[in-house]
């Protein structure tokens, strides 16, 4: 009954310990994406970093709790090591799922947004020369500098 | 960096069957900056600075800041200003598959042409 006991606490302690290191590392390293995603944004990108990571400790910490009652029964200290190391390879693998996860949630925003922000992929064929001269008025701040030199 | 007020212009063919239904076809679309599609025929007449020879040639789009695409070009840049067909804008303008982009559009022109309605008077 103890071995059993001492295989839960550790595998508590482990697997919360790669958890945290995981989400870390993922807030820590997410965080340069996201602001390449959000320019001038940087409260957002923190913001959406945040939730991200939160959305992970709760999958990982939900899955760990699920996974954590033995199912064989564990009597010797061996037979201890040998399901301790079964379920932290479990909560290994779905710690390395989420993480890949999430390193295409932010590939995929971060595609998207340099799709939205994409100029014409083409060179005109030509300019019209009526539509220029109203054109580089309306929207240049260049006109306001030019203004002064009519007074 | 594109101006944030850009909108195009496309000029079609008026008398040709696809070319409306394509014209319909992107009004209907969700469009990243605005398209205004006019027939080639009414445009001529009013204020539109090319001849309605050359914008019944090719597919015309004019762009606000003074741009004119022709052709394939024009293709691409109307897909550009579609939401869900920017990927595929930006993909047929790459020199790889640039070729196919035009065998494609003068495929689609050839069909127009067929559908073209013979103007009586």
């Amino acid at each position: 009954m103890d071995v059993t006991l001492y295989a839960y606490l550790a595998y508590v302690l482990i697997s919360v310990a790669l958890t945290v290191w995981v989400g870390r590392t993922l807030h820590k390293n997410g965080r340069a994406f996201l602001v390449d995603v959000f320019t001038e944004r940087v409260d957002l990108a923190d913001s959406v970093n945040h939730l991200l990571v939160v959305g992970f400790y709760l999958i990982n910490f939900g899955y760990m709790s699920l996974a954590l009652k033995l199912t064989e029964h564990v009597t010797t200290p061996t037979s201890a090591v040998e399901a301790l190391s079964n379920k932290v390879g479990l909560v290994l693998v779905v710690l390395g799922t989420m993480h890949f996860f999430n390193l295409y949630v932010f590939s995929r925003i971060r595609r998207q947004r340099r799709i939205a922000r994409a100029p014409r992929p083409v060179e005109p064929d030509g300019m019209l020369a009526k539509v220029m001269m109203p054109m580089a008025g309306m929207g240049d701040p260049g006109m306001s500098a030019a203004s002064p030199a009519k007074e | 960096m594109e101006p944030h007020d850009l909108s195009l212009v496309v000029y079609y063919d008026g008398d040709c069957g696809l070319c409306r239904r394509v014209a319909a076809w992107l009004d209907a679309q969700e469009q990243l900056v605005p398209i205004t599609c006019l027939a080639a025929q009414q445009a001529a007449g009013g204020g539109c600075p090319i001849s309605l020879e050359a914008l019944l040639a090719q597919v015309t789009v004019t762009a606000s800041d003074g741009a004119i695409y022709r052709g394939t070009n024009a293709w691409i840049v109307c897909l550009w200003a579609l939401r869900a067909y920017r990927p595929w804008s930006l993909r047929m303008a790459t020199p790889r598959w640039r070729p196919w982009a035009e065998r494609m559009f003068a495929g689609i022109a050839g069909v127009a042409s067929w559908t073209k309605r013979r103007r009586v008077s």
